[in-house]
């Protein structure tokens, strides 16, 4: 009897807690998607980070954005007059346009929105896309805190019209304001809720597709419900959305395949598991993981000889067909492919080949350079220090049995580090060459041009030439020549590719698992954020 | 017992003032800034600091953060989640994290003690062997290796539970994880559980009641029981601690929204303030808890006497 009774509880222990449980349930009309990590800030002007990006794009919208074709289309401007000069944009806006609790949306909006992004009181990090990305009219000082926020080259001669004034010309300019931090922001309702804004469901405004109903600071699960009030309500066909942080990728997989994710990102390993499945597809991202060369300090590394043999030694289909699989394309140039088209209609970036001389995986010319290179600096062997993030150490630990094995007499020395401390020793020029990696935030070539520039607080390559032409592409007025644009972008990228400025290795790509019956899911050209709005999901 | 409560109040008033001068020393030896963004200028970071009072000498931070502590102000975040006030960060996680921890508490002090005692008190092979099995397995493997399994087994292939947290169906979505951290907890009060009944059960006062002819059941409640809760108790509380803070594994599985995970991306992310009141919030925890448990020690043994001259 005792023993019976023993075994009784001891079942009812172990399995009783589990009982009573049913199957999951699931709404209908509604889509959810995992996040690899958390949003940052939902408050437009704060996104700087994938995460909060993605998160933006459903309850944000801009004055321009994109359709499923990646093409620009106007979402809350009506039309843009761009004056002569090409410094004045004048946004017409769309007639009764409302944020999400019925009150309207004016120009007035814009510039406050604008405003804030410049403040430095909000704090910012992406107040770049006002002094670097294009140049408003006083944003620098507006930024630095030298003269006040209502300085800035933005005004609302009437509630439909926005006029932004430039201090340089930027071609891109409609295609930079699709960014969330160009979004609008009510005055109002901000000082209503004050300090508070944008940390919960509660206290932020919507004026894209969707209201988010659910939120809370570095939320796990993010709900969304249709916003009624969209300018393009009538295209938004789901009722909800549910974004769900799933920072384990197994889980994440698990949860697809059993049905409660219905698009969700995949990578490494796993991404290999589903190559073949018709439900996975591949986004390409504008970025350039390259190897940073310092040109500053590192006397063998002076030399140009020296760099293009580094260049020319690395196998890069190698290293993306072995390591870093799914997704990613190899890259032997500065700008990636698919990103930005030319005046003509072709890819910039479209041939891969182009710069096969300078870059191409060669090793034996790689060893001829390496030689003569190595005479001229009047050395037998070299060692640089080649600093990297903590996690890429596969990819590192290839790139530098690829570099020994074609170059003798080069010794790789590797050393990691947490990003932050190799972000640090970036800024001070503590190293020989670092694993660094850029993502455009516009789709125009100089998001990568600029990187060069000797002006710039990333890199420290230093070319007067190069600074000279970069200024003038700068501050060339496109809108009477874009074909003369273009070919000075070729020049200058021309110039980099031929004074092997730095070493390219690879572009970025994010492959999804996207259900069958899932469609109106798509990337912006530049693969940082999302287009949504025409979400749908058949429901079988 | 007041004054020795009073007294056990003040050193940890203090300890926590030792506690937080010594981190905010520590943390200016962290490379690196709140501020890490490539696209940042230095006048950016600069202007950042500014704004946030960085760009002060150590020593009047520390006293500035200590006075608006008093005011029940812990600060905001400075990149983890940018101008959000961290008694929110605080106050959205805490709960839930505390909810599975202390679930799981309850789940693997329950099931511990009676694993222990039942087997200390029966003397089943059986028993014995489930007993053996279970505090092997729950000592041994790590809890986010239970989890795994869960996952698998229980959420993906039998489709009986949530593999993540959802707020629509938050009891559902809780099981897996509370089980997964219970189990090891379990298997620690167990053995406790079964050594102390063991000791206890072979010790005079118990041989007395016997020849007094008490009958067993008065025994094992008013006196087996009672005095082998003693030593179980003490290793709760350790257990609790860990329980409440969180776990990073198991918390980043089931995608919880809790702390477990905040220490540690805080420190990454360089999130100052954060790392601080977390790291305050732990340690009042901790001292808190330690606290309750000397006073429990007196209810449940009156022969202890806190701090008091003996009768």
């Amino acid at each position: 009897m005792k023993k019976k009774l023993c075994i009784v509880l001891m079942c009812l222990l172990m399995i009783g807690t589990l009982g009573g449980c049913g199957r999951l349930k699931t709404v209908e009309q509604e889509i959810s998607i995992s996040l690899p990590g958390s949003p940052v800030s939902v408050d437009p002007q704060l996104v700087n980070d994938t995460n909060s990006g993605f998160v933006a794009s459903f309850n944000t919208a801009c004055l321009y954005g994109y359709d499923l074709n990646k093409e620009l289309k106007p979402v809350l401007a009506e039309s843009v007059e761009i004056s002569d000069d090409g410094l004045t944009y004048t946004f017409h806006l769309k007639k009764d346009l409302k944020w999400s609790d019925g009150r309207p949306l004016t120009a007035a909006d814009f510039v406050y929105g604008f405003r804030r992004l410049a403040d430095p009181d909000v704090g910012s990090n992406s107040v770049y896309m006002l002094t670097d990305s294009c140049t408003v009219k006083n944003a620098v000082d507006v930024t630095q805190g030298k003269i006040p926020v209502t300085e800035l080259g933005v005004s609302a001669p009437d509630a439909l019209t926005f006029v932004v004034e430039l201090e340089t010309p930027c071609p891109y300019f409609c295609a930079l304001v699709t960014m969330c931090n160009f979004a609008p922001c009510n005055e109002d309702f901000y000082h209503t809720v004050g300090k508070k804004y944008a940390t919960s469901a509660d206290t932020i405004l919507s004026c894209g597709p969707f209201i988010m109903d659910r939120y809370e600071p570095l939320a796990m699960q993010i709900h969304f419900k249709k916003n009624p009030y969209y300018v393009d309500a009538d295209i938004v066909k789901m009722s909800g959305v549910n974004l769900q942080v799933v920072a384990n990728a197994q889980q994440a997989l698990m949860s697809y395949e059993s049905g409660y994710l219905d698009i969700t990102t995949i990578s490494g390993e796993l991404a290999d598991l589903a190559v073949g499945d018709p439900e996975l597809q591949e986004f390409p991202t504008a970025s350039l993981m390259f190897l940073d060369i310092n040109h500053r300090t590192c006397a063998a590394l002076k030399n140009k000889n020296i760099r293009m043999a580094l260049t020319k030694s690395i196998d890069r289909n190698s290293i993306v067909k072995n390591i870093l699989k799914t997704g990613n394309q190899p890259l032997a140039r500065v700008n990636p492919p698919g990103y930005y088209i030319e005046w003509d209609n072709k890819d910039f970036s479209g041939d891969p080949d182009q710069y096969k001389e300078q870059a191409g995986y060669d090793p034996q010319k790689a060893k001829e350079l390496w030689e003569k290179g190595l005479s001229e600096i009047g050395e037998s062997a070299v060692t640089l220090t080649l600093l990297y993030a903590s996690g890429n150490d596969n990819l590192m630990e290839s790139v530098k049995q690829q570099m020994e094995k074609s170059l003798p007499g080069l010794t790789i020395k590797l050393k990691s580090a947490p990003s932050k401390e190799v972000y640090e020793t970036q800024t001070k020029g503590g190293y020989d060459l670092l694993f660094t990696g850029w993502f455009a935030d516009y789709a125009d070539p100089t998001s990568f041009l600029a990187l060069f520039n000797s002006s710039s607080k990333v890199l420290g390559y230093n070319n007067p030439d190069y600074d000279k032409l970069y200024d003038n592409i700068q501050t060339f007025d496109a809108t009477s020549s874009f074909k003369k644009r273009d070919e000075m972008m070729h020049q200058a990228e021309d110039m980099l590719m031929n004074d092997a400025a730095l070493i390219p290795l690879f572009t970025k790509g994010q492959a999804y698992l996207i259900r069958n019956g899932v469609t109106g899911f798509q990337m912006t050209p530049t693969g940082v954020g999302c287009i949504i709005e025409e979400l749908n999901k058949e429901v079988k | 017992m007041a004054r020795y409560i009073c007294k056990r109040l003040i050193i940890s008033v203090i300890t926590l003032f030792v506690i937080l001068l010594v981190l905010f020393l520590l943390l200016q030896f962290m490379p690196g800034s709140p501020f890490n963004d490539q696209k940042l200028s230095p006048e950016q970071v600069a202007q950042l600091k500014e704004k946030y009072g960085l760009d002060q000498p150590v020593i009047i931070q520390f006293f500035r953060y200590i006075g608006n502590m008093m005011k029940g102000d812990l600060g905001v975040s400075y990149s983890l989640s940018p101008n959000t006030p961290i008694t929110d960060l605080l106050v959205n996680r805490f709960p839930i994290t505390m909810k599975i921890g202390f679930f799981s508490m309850i789940l693997g002090t329950v099931a511990g003690l009676l694993l222990g005692f039942l087997t200390a008190f029966f003397k089943s092979r059986i028993l014995k062997f489930f007993y053996n099995l279970l505090t092997l397995i729950g000592i041994a493997v790590p809890s986010y290796l239970f989890a795994m399994c869960f996952s698998y087994f229980i959420g993906y292939k039998g489709e009986m539970l949530p593999l993540l947290y959802d707020f629509r169906s938050p009891f559902s979505s809780s099981i897996m994880p509370v089980v997964a951290m219970s189990l090891g907890v379990m298997a620690v009060i167990a053995r406790f559980a079964k050594t102390e009944a063991g000791d206890v059960m072979k010790s005079d006062y118990v041989l007395l009641a016997r020849c007094q002819g008490l009958s067993n059941r008065t025994i094992i409640m008013k006196y087996i029981l009672r005095n082998s809760l003693m030593p179980v108790i003490t290793v709760m509380a350790g257990l609790l601690v860990g329980l409440l803070t969180g776990s990073l594994v198991i918390e980043q599985m089931f995608s919880i929204p809790g702390v477990g995970g905040l220490l540690t991306n805080a420190i990454s992310a360089n999130d100052y303030s954060v790392v601080i009141a977390l790291s305050f919030v732990y340690s009042a925890l901790y001292i808190v808890v330690m606290l309750i448990l000397d006073i429990l020690y007196c209810v449940i043994d009156p022969r202890v006497r806190l701090g008091g001259k003996p009768e």
